[in-house]
């Protein structure tokens, strides 16, 4: 089979996983080597549909021996199989590299007989990359649950991050549709990763480089609110998130970008509530960088699946990341996004426009002596938003004019802001008007008539 | 006055304006290329000295201005002086003035006429400065030079410059800038890139280059592009998102240089 045919197959095998970020790590240029990485990542490309390509992400085979119901790879499924030779995947990676096509690899892989097997052959491939071809660029690898633990130690030190695909989001789930897996198969990957990272920053932390680090922290170390949450600053913009790591990932040998997961939405039926808290714990136990959710695509037919005529629920997936993004960065909990008994994602408001109608007695929030907090949680004001008002207050009295010139989504905060306690005379008083104006308006935009049209009154189950 | 688009004419012409003692509201910064005499004006040309004192004033404000306003301050400068907006002398002009009177402060002042005028200018240089990075297109020749052709809509070649340098060490490339005849140049080893302003002919022969790749070259994008076909996820599309999100990310002016895209417009 020529290279070109082997590419496509392996390719659009890989292109169900919705991870493709080459973020989390800053690692300069090194004499004889190709490449760099930087923390912010970079997208090169951005597919039809809009996703973004930053990496080459790829299966290293699609011979897969295991029978997982919604997967297109299936051991029964009618498709041409490919395996990448290990040199071969290299080569192309840093050819595809030196063009400026990608910042690296994404390297997973169907399991080729056995997942130790499997592995090896991924080790095999990133030892070429970093030994023969000298890259020095991302690598993003992924862990196949069942892989010996002295394994997973040596693809976590060639790759910069790793993630376990936790696949479904219930035990039962993961048992009904995937007979081979088991939740302690994809679960025992994860620990292992976050206890060897712990474990490293340990160490790291009493190395005079880390003492530095350490000391340089304490001297920019932020004020603590909620639940733990810090205020960061980056840049422009003000977040509040969970505390960092006082070691920077430039001195970290395994997985210095952390590890990463996804979730498939829309197969099974647990509900957004219930993934927004597995979401929750998996950051809290075991320090994930990122959740991706991935809308379940109808291919395959099966009885365990939904019908494969059910549209893609991709409002969903784009309202989960919303809510991902506001409790990593707002200090959401779950249940204030998803209540246990009202526990889906509106598909029509986002997350935090949905919150601030159920919680309308909290505003309007005065924009002259709000915390950052309370700021945060007005619809139309982000974290760079709050920072220029922060800064913009300290030296003038601000008005509903200003609010424009400061990066806040004006449209949306008019019915939930005063300046100087004046409101927009253009915004109802009346909470249920502006509930109505407001779900009315969000209702209406062309993303949300489309997908309505798309999803018509079909039912998932 | 007038002044060349270029980072040390516009800092030097500052420079002049405060040399001069001239009173701030009656003095005007404008591109030599977009200078238009306004009724009562008197047009003062600047920049044509070639004995080093232009470079050495505007080394002069720039290092004032940042110990004065600090460096994050002093880099968004660099930033805007970089635009092709035809008013960006006068806006950095502005703003320079409002740092040299509000001093450290100004980093904080975003709501002010200067501020937000000149914030616009550097969102503007940085967000084409990332489209640079990320779609700058190399072709191998059979000589191991990597080449590319890229017209961005700002003058950010020379602020990528260190990016390509860090990422392509241990080669040798060139990126031409037709537009704004300008093209950095690599060398092995080297940490920095040479910026090198180009006549209209030398900018059209280094630019065809790019189409002495060989046959391993036109093998390696034919891969490319079969990999980006198949990215492409059923379901996700313009008919079904309401809006092309691809456009949107990935501006059509770059679309020609894609060879993911092969031309298309």
């Amino acid at each position: 089979m020529d290279k070109l045919t082997k590419l496509g197959i392996l390719a659009e095998a890989a292109r169900f996983d919705a991870a493709c970020t080459s973020s989390g790590v800053t690692r300069g240029p090194r004499e004889g080597m190709v490449g760099d990485t930087c923390a912010s990542g970079l997208c090169h490309s951005f597919s039809a549909d809009g996703r973004c390509i930053t990496l080459l992400k790829v299966l290293m085979s699609n011979a897969c021996s295991y029978d997982c119901a919604y997967c297109v790879n299936r051991r029964g499924a009618s498709c041409l199989r490919a395996t990448f030779e290990p040199r071969e995947l290299a080569e192309l990676t840093v050819d595809f590299y030196k063009r400026n096509y990608i910042e690296g690899l994404f390297l997973s892989s169907a399991v080729l007989g056995n997942p130790d097997n499997t592995t090896e052959r991924m080790i095999a491939c990133l030892e070429a990359l970093r030994g023969e071809f000298r890259f020095n660029g991302y690598v993003h690898a992924k862990v196949i649950p069942g892989s010996s633990p002295e394994l997973v130690n040596r693809l976590g030190r060639l790759a910069d991050r790793l993630s376990v695909n936790l696949e479904l989001p219930s035990r039962a789930s993961l048992a009904s549709l995937c007979p081979d897996k088991d939740a302690r198969s994809v679960m025992a990957p994860m620990a292992q990763i976050a206890t060897t990272r712990h474990a490293e920053e340990q160490a790291l932390l009493d190395s005079p480089a880390g003492k530095k680090a350490l000391a340089r922290r304490h001297r920019e170390k932020g004020s603590y609110v909620s639940e733990g949450m810090q205020v960061t600053s980056v840049g422009v913009r003000y977040t509040l998130g969970r505390p960092t790591s006082a070691v920077p990932n430039a001195l970290r040998k395994f997985v210095p970008a952390g590890q990463s997961t996804q979730i498939i939405v829309g197969a099974t039926p647990e509900d957004d509530n219930h993934i927004l808290q597995l979401s929750k714990s998996l950051y809290d136990h075991y320090g994930l960088k990122r959740i991706f959710f991935s809308a379940y695509m109808p291919m395959v037919e099966d009885s365990r699946l939904p019908d494969r005529e059910t549209p893609v629920p991709l409002r969903r997936e784009h309202r989960l990341y919303q809510a991902d993004w506001l409790m990593r960065y707002y200090a959401f909990t779950p249940d204030e996004l998803a209540t246990p008994s009202r526990p889906w994602l509106d598909l029509d408001v986002d997350p935090k426009l949905a919150w601030a109608l159920a919680h309308i007695e909290a505003f309007p929030v005065e924009i002259m002596d709000a915390p950052l907090e309370t700021l945060l949680r007005v619809p139309g004001i982000g974290p760079v938003g709050a920072r220029r008002i922060l800064a913009a207050r300290r030296t003038r009295r601000l008005c509903m004019d200003d609010l424009q010139g400061l990066g806040v989504a004006f449209k949306r905060a008019r019915y939930f802001v005063t300046c100087g306690g004046k409101r927009d005379p253009a915004a109802p008083l009346n909470p249920e008007l502006i509930r109505q104006k407001v779900v009315s308006d969000a209702a209406g935009s062309k993303y949300n008539a489309t997908r309505r049209q798309a999803e018509g009154q079909l039912s998932l189950f | 006055m007038c002044c060349e688009r270029a980072t040390e004419s516009v800092l030097a012409a500052v420079g002049v304006t405060y040399l001069a003692h001239a009173e701030p509201h009656r003095v005007r910064l404008v591109a030599t290329d977009a200078a238009q005499v306004r009724i009562g004006e008197k047009t003062v040309a600047f920049g044509e000295e070639d004995d080093g004192s232009v470079v050495a004033l505007a080394k002069r404000v720039f290092s004032g201005f940042e110990k004065k306003c600090g460096v994050t301050c002093a880099r968004r400068v660099v930033l805007a002086c970089a635009s092709d907006e035809s008013g960006m002398p006068e806006v950095v002009h502005r703003y320079l003035r409002l740092g040299f009177s509000e001093g450290k402060r100004l980093y904080e002042d975003v709501t002010s006429p200067e501020a937000l005028a000149f914030a616009k200018l550097v969102q503007r240089v940085s967000s084409e400065c990332e489209h640079t990075r990320q779609f700058v297109r190399f072709a191998r020749l059979p000589d191991g030079t990597f080449v590319s052709v890229f017209e961005p809509n700002e003058n950010t070649l020379p602020l990528v410059g260190t990016h390509f340098a860090r990422r392509m060490r241990e080669e040798r490339f060139v990126v031409v800038d037709p537009k704004h005849l300008l093209a950095i140049f690599h060398e092995p080893e080297d940490m920095a890139c040479s910026v090198v302003g180009l006549d209209a002919e030398t900018a059209a022969t280094l630019a065809s280059r790019v189409d002495e790749a060989d046959e391993r070259e036109r093998l390696v994008q034919a891969l490319w592009r079969r990999f980006y076909r198949a990215m492409e996820l059923p379901g996700r599309g313009v008919a079904s998102r309401g809006y092309d999100l691809r456009a949107s990310w990935m501006p059509k002016r770059f679309w020609h240089g894609l060879p993911e895209l092969d031309g298309r417009p």
